[in-house]
C-alpha cells in the first residue's frame, strides 16, 4: 500500500500519513511536519472515502498478515516507562521533541529496590536497568534516528534509589544518578539492522533525579518519573545533526510512567537489540 | 477540522518502521551549562520545558491501534477509511 503513496515503490523511506481502505485502496498520502499540510491529506482522503465502493472497504476474505510482532514481547506486569527528549539550552528548537518507551519485566524492575526496602535504605539500581536506559533511552534522537550505546561504553554510569517512606505496602523513594556513554565509533553490538558503515564517534552524559512508588503486595509501580539533563556531543548518520553541530550540547530527558492503553505497547525502538531473553524476534 | 473531527472520521493506526532521519537542515546549538543545573529545586522545570505541553501532545489521546493488522480489522468491522501513520524510531513520535 505504501508503495503506491508519495514516496512511490523506490527504495528508501516510506514514512508518512496514508489515509486507505480496508482492502488497501490508497486513498491520500503525504510526508509532512506541518499540521495544515497533515489536516490537508486527511481531508483529501475523507473526500475520496465518499467516493469508494462498499467492496472496498472491507477486508479481504483471505486477509492475513503476520501475527509475530514486537509488541508481542510487551512485559506484562512489568515497568513501562514513556521518555520524552528534546535540546535544551539557548537557541533549542522547542519544535523537536521525540517520544519512546522503555520496556523492564516484571523481575528487572524489582532492580529498583531492594529486597526488603525501609525508610532510609538506599540501593544500587541494579545493572540491567542501568545499561537499558543508558544504552537505548538516554540517546541523542531528538531530532531523528540515532544509534545506541553497548553496555561496555555505559559502564560508568550509576544509579541510586533511596527511601523515603514505606506505608503499608508502598515503598517511596528517590532516584539520583548519573549515566555517562561514550563510544569513539568502534561499533560493539554485532551486525544488526542498526550495524553504521562508517564509525560516529559520540558522547551522551546525564545527571539524573527522580522518584518513584513500588507497591510491594501488588508487585508494580504506581508512580514513576526521572528527569535527566546532560550533554551531548557527536553525531550519527540519521539522527538529524548537521557536521557543524556536534556539541557539546545541552539535551534533556523526562521518563515517566506510561498509560495503560493500545498506543502505550509500541515497542522500544531498540527493542531489537535490548539483548533481553524475554524478547522475541518475530522476524 | 478538529481532532474530535479526526478522531470520528477515520481509524488511526500507527505501524512502526525503520527508516531515515530528517533532513531538517543545519542548525547551531551554543553548549550550554544547563547540564549541571538538575537538582531538586530546578527538576520540575526542567521537566516541563522537556516534555511536551497539553496542546502539543493531544495527538496521543486519539485511540491509536499500534499494529497495522489491528486497524485494517478495525476499518473493515466499522466501515471507516484507516489512517496510517508511518514514522522511524517510536511511531507515536516524529523523529
Amino acid at each position: 500500500m505504501a508503495n503506491q503513496g508519495h514516496y512511490g515503490g523506490g527504495g528508501g523511506t516510506r514514512q508518512g500519513l496514508y489515509v486507505m481502505t480496508a482492502n488497501g485502496t490508497l486513498l491520500a498520502s503525504s510526508n509532512a511536519l506541518s499540521a495544515d499540510k497533515a489536516l490537508e491529506t486527511i481531508q483529501q482522503g475523507l473526500e475520496a472515502w465518499k467516493q469508494t465502493e462498499p467492496a472496498a472497504r472491507t477486508l479481504p476474505k483471505d486477509f492475513d498478515l503476520p501475527r509475530r510482532r514486537w509488541e508481542a514481547s510487551y512485559p506484562q506486569g512489568g515497568l513501562v516507562l514513556r521518555t520524552a527528549n528534546t535540546d535544551l539550552g539557548p537557541d533549542a528548537d522547542r519544535n523537536r521533541i521525540n517520544r519512546d518507551h522503555a520496556w523492564f519485566t516484571a523481575e528487572e524492575a524489582r532492580g529498583w529496590l531492594g529486597a526488603d526496602p525501609q525508610p532510609g535504605d538506599t540501593h544500587t539500581v541494579s545493572r540491567v536497568i542501568v545499561d537499558r536506559l543508558a544504552c537505548f533511552h538516554l540517546v541523542d534522537n531528538v531530532r531523528g534516528q540515532t544509534l545506541p550505546f553497548a553496555p561496555a561504553e555505559v559502564a560508568a554510569s550509576k544509579l541510586t534509589t533511596t527511601v523515603v517512606s514505606r506505608e503499608g505496602d508502598a515503598v517511596t523513594f528517590e532516584i539520583e544518578g548519573r549515566t555517562e556513554a561514550e563510544t569513539d565509533g568502534t561499533w560493539k553490538l554485532g551486525k544488526n539492522d542498526w550495524t553504521p558503515t562508517t564509525k560516529y564517534p559520540r558522547g551522551l552524559t546525564t545527571t539524573v533525579l527522580g522518584s518513584g512508588t513500588f507497591d510491594l503486595a501488588a508487585k508494580r509501580f504506581t508512580a514513576m518519573e526521572m528527569v535527566a539533563v546532560g550533554e551531548r556531543t557527536g553525531r550519527t548518520n540519521l539522527n538529524g545533526r548537521p557536521e557543524g553541530d556536534v556539541g557539546p550540547a545541552a539535551i534533556g530527558f523526562v521518563l515517566q510512567l506510561a498509560p495503560d492503553k493500545p498506543s502505550a505497547r509500541v515497542p522500544p525502538a531498540f527493542i531489537d537489540v535490548y539483548g533481553a531473553e524475554w524478547v522475541v524476534d518475530p522476524r | 477540522m478538529g481532532r474530535r473531527g479526526l478522531a470520528a472520521g477515520a481509524l488511526a493506526l500507527l505501524v512502526f518502521m525503520t527508516a531515515c532521519g530528517d533532513e531538517a537542515g543545519p542548525r547551531t546549538d551554543a553548549a550550554s551549562n544547563e547540564n549541571g543545573g538538575l537538582s531538586t529545586a530546578t527538576l520540575e522545570n526542567y521537566r516541563d520545558r522537556i516534555l511536551p505541553t497539553p496542546a502539543e501532545a493531544a495527538w496521543e489521546e486519539i485511540d491509536w491501534h499500534p499494529s497495522y493488522a489491528e486497524g485494517l480489522r478495525e476499518s473493515s468491522r466499522q466501515q471507516k477509511p484507516l489512517m496510517l501513520w508511518v514514522m522511524n524510531g517510536h511511531p507515536l513520535g516524529c523523529t
